[in-house]
């Protein structure tokens, strides 16, 4: 079972937390999420993964699709406080030099 | 307390959905409640094994497809055997490399093959089987 949370920071940033595992039964959900952000017109988006236990290649695959339609729309995706297992995921893809992980929801998009 | 080490086996057999994924979670947590592996491990040869069930799942093609999942802790390793009747796959698993930065697919495999020390797949008459392998050390 996956549940997500979304808000809007006050400086207008999209903040998307998937709980639980982020598999191939949550991935479509996420993939759709995402594109309604930014099809809302909200272009900065920070997908917080403190409470994601569990990624698999389908969740990166969301994640990736995410990360074009933000860079699409003028603006970008990055994700904060991934679990050890995330963390371990995107090193062994590689994905962490694409998806750059940053301390805290805040601090993704602190200084632009 | 830690059983001794190999002596622990469990077994799953169900239908592969999506939603059995959570079932292959549930077993594997079963496996680390009696097994010391580092936590490093664990999580590596979760994701791989997380993978083959996903790929498993995904290549059912709509058909009811029955999958069997046995891990086993071994002195030296733990093992996962997955069994399923569906169509067989085609797969060089030493040909697996990492796709485009940007593409949306084709990483699952990189990952198992990644961090397994054993990744066999072979078609035996209607069965599919795949077993993977992790060493307690090296």
């Amino acid at each position: 079972m996956i549940e997500f949370e979304s808000r809007t920071t006050d400086e207008g940033v999209a903040v998307v937390r998937p709980a639980g595992r982020l598999n191939m039964v949550a991935a479509p959900r996420l993939r759709e999420l995402l594109r309604d952000v930014v099809d809302g017109g909200t272009t900065r988006v920070v997908v917080d993964l403190s409470a994601t236990d569990f990624i698999d290649s389908s969740g990166l695959g969301a994640l990736i699709a995410g990360l074009k339609a933000a860079r699409q729309a003028g603006g970008d995706l990055r994700i904060a406080q991934p679990t050890e297992q995330v963390e371990t995921v995107l090193a062994l893809t590689n994905l962490n030099r694409v998806l750059r992980t940053h301390d805290s929801v805040d601090a993704a998009f602190d200084g632009r | 307390m830690a059983a001794e080490l190999g002596s622990f086996s469990r077994r799953l057999r169900t239908t592969a959905r999506p939603e059995s994924l959570d079932e292959v979670h549930e077993l594997l947590a079963d496996l680390w409640a009696h097994d010391p592996l580092d936590v490093s491990r664990r999580i590596e040869f979760e994701s791989a094994v997380a993978e083959i069930a996903a790929n498993i799942i995904e290549h059912t093609s709509g058909d009811s497809v029955t999958m069997t999942l046995e891990v086993r802790a071994l002195p030296d390793r733990i093992e996962a055997r997955f069994e399923d009747d569906g169509d067989p796959v085609s797969v060089d698993l030493t040909a697996i490399e990492l796709p485009d930065e940007l593409a949306e697919r084709g990483r699952g495999l990189v990952i198992a093959t990644t961090v397994l020390d054993r990744l066999d797949y072979r078609r035996d008459g209607t069965v599919n089987t795949w077993i993977l392998g992790r060493n307690r050390v090296g």
